[in-house]
C-alpha cells in the first residue's frame, strides 16, 4: 500500500482491496470514482475521499481541508453519503425500538442467551431458577419474533450484541 | 408540507450529477434548473420513502449543523421542487 509522506500531518491512501482500516481520523483515500468505494471508505474512518479522476488542484485543497479537521466529500457523492446515513439511522432506531420491548431483566438474560448460555447457566449467573430463565427466554423469542435459539442469537448478531460464545 | 411528508421526484425529470455541474432538466417546460451539491443531494434523496425529517436529521450529522436549521433548510428546498413542479403529486 502506498501512503506517501505530505509534509502535512494528513495521509493520503490509495484505495485498494481489501478495504482500508485506517486508524488515523487524518486519513485522505484517493480511490475510483464510485460512491460505493467512497462509502466503503468513509465507514472505515477516512476523514476524505478523492476520486482518481480529480484534478491535483482538488487533492491539494483536499489535503488542506482534512488538516483542517474538515471532511472531505465529493459532491457529486453527497447524495450517496447521505442515504447511506439515512439508512444506518433507520438500522439502529429499528434496533433499538426492538430492544426497547425487552424488560431489563430480559435484556440480561437475551445478553447471556447470545453467548449461548443455557436456561442452567444464565439462571445461575443472575440468581434465578432455570425455569424463570425459560419463561424469559420464551418472552424474548415471542416479543423478537424468533422461532429458535439460533435466530436469537442471529438477531442479537445483527443488533451488535456481542455473541461470542462462553463458558457455562 | 410537514417533516413526515415522503417527497417523490418525477421520474421523467433528467438529473446530471456532474463534478462541478449539478442541474436538473424538465422535459415537459424544457427548463434547466441549476442545483447546488446539497440541492442535488436532496433531490437524489426524494426517492417517496425517504422522510424529510430523516433526510434532515442525515445532513445535520454530516455537516454538524442544528438539526432544527437542517430541517427548515430541507424543507425550504423541497418546496422549491414542490413550485417548480419537480415533484410527483
Amino acid at each position: 500500500m502506498d501512503r506517501p509522506e505530505t509534509g502535512s500531518n494528513v495521509q493520503i491512501q490509495f484505495f485498494e482491496e481489501p478495504s482500508p482500516r485506517p486508524e488515523a481520523s487524518n486519513l485522505l483515500v484517493i480511490g475510483p470514482d464510485s460512491a460505493d468505494d467512497m462509502l466503503t471508505a468513509v465507514g472505515n474512518g477516512a476523514a476524505g475521499y478523492v476520486p482518481i479522476s480529480r484534478s491535483i488542484e482538488t487533492v491539494v485543497q483536499a489535503v488542506l481541508d482534512v488538516s483542517r479537521n474538515q471532511a472531505v466529500i465529493p459532491d457529486t457523492m453527497l447524495g450517496a453519503l447521505i442515504r447511506e446515513v439515512v439508512r444506518s439511522r433507520r438500522e439502529n432506531t429499528t434496533d433499538e425500538a426492538q430492544l426497547e420491548v425487552l424488560t431489563g431483566r430480559e435484556r440480561e438474560v437475551f445478553a447471556l442467551a447470545a453467548k449461548g448460555l443455557d436456561k442452567f447457566a444464565i439462571g445461575q449467573r443472575l440468581g434465578i431458577s432455570p425455569a424463570t430463565s425459560r419463561t424469559h427466554l420464551a418472552n424474548i423469542m415471542a416479543k423478537l419474533d424468533a422461532r429458535s435459539r439460533a435466530e436469537l442469537v442471529a438477531r442479537a448478531a445483527a443488533m451488535g450484541i456481542d455473541t461470542t460464545p462462553e463458558e457455562r | 408540507m410537514n417533516p413526515h411528508d415522503t417527497p417523490r421526484r418525477r421520474p421523467d425529470v433528467e438529473a446530471v450529477n456532474q463534478p462541478g455541474v449539478q442541474a436538473l432538466f424538465d422535459p415537459e417546460t424544457g427548463a434547466v434548473h441549476d442545483l447546488n451539491p446539497a440541492s442535488m443531494a436532496i433531490w437524489e434523496a426524494c426517492d417517496g420513502l425517504t422522510e424529510i425529517d430523516e433526510l434532515a436529521a442525515a445532513i445535520a450529522t454530516l455537516s454538524q449543523a442544528r438539526p432544527a436549521d437542517a430541517l427548515q433548510d430541507v424543507m425550504s428546498t423541497v418546496a422549491q421542487f414542490r413550485e417548480l413542479g419537480l415533484l410527483a403529486e
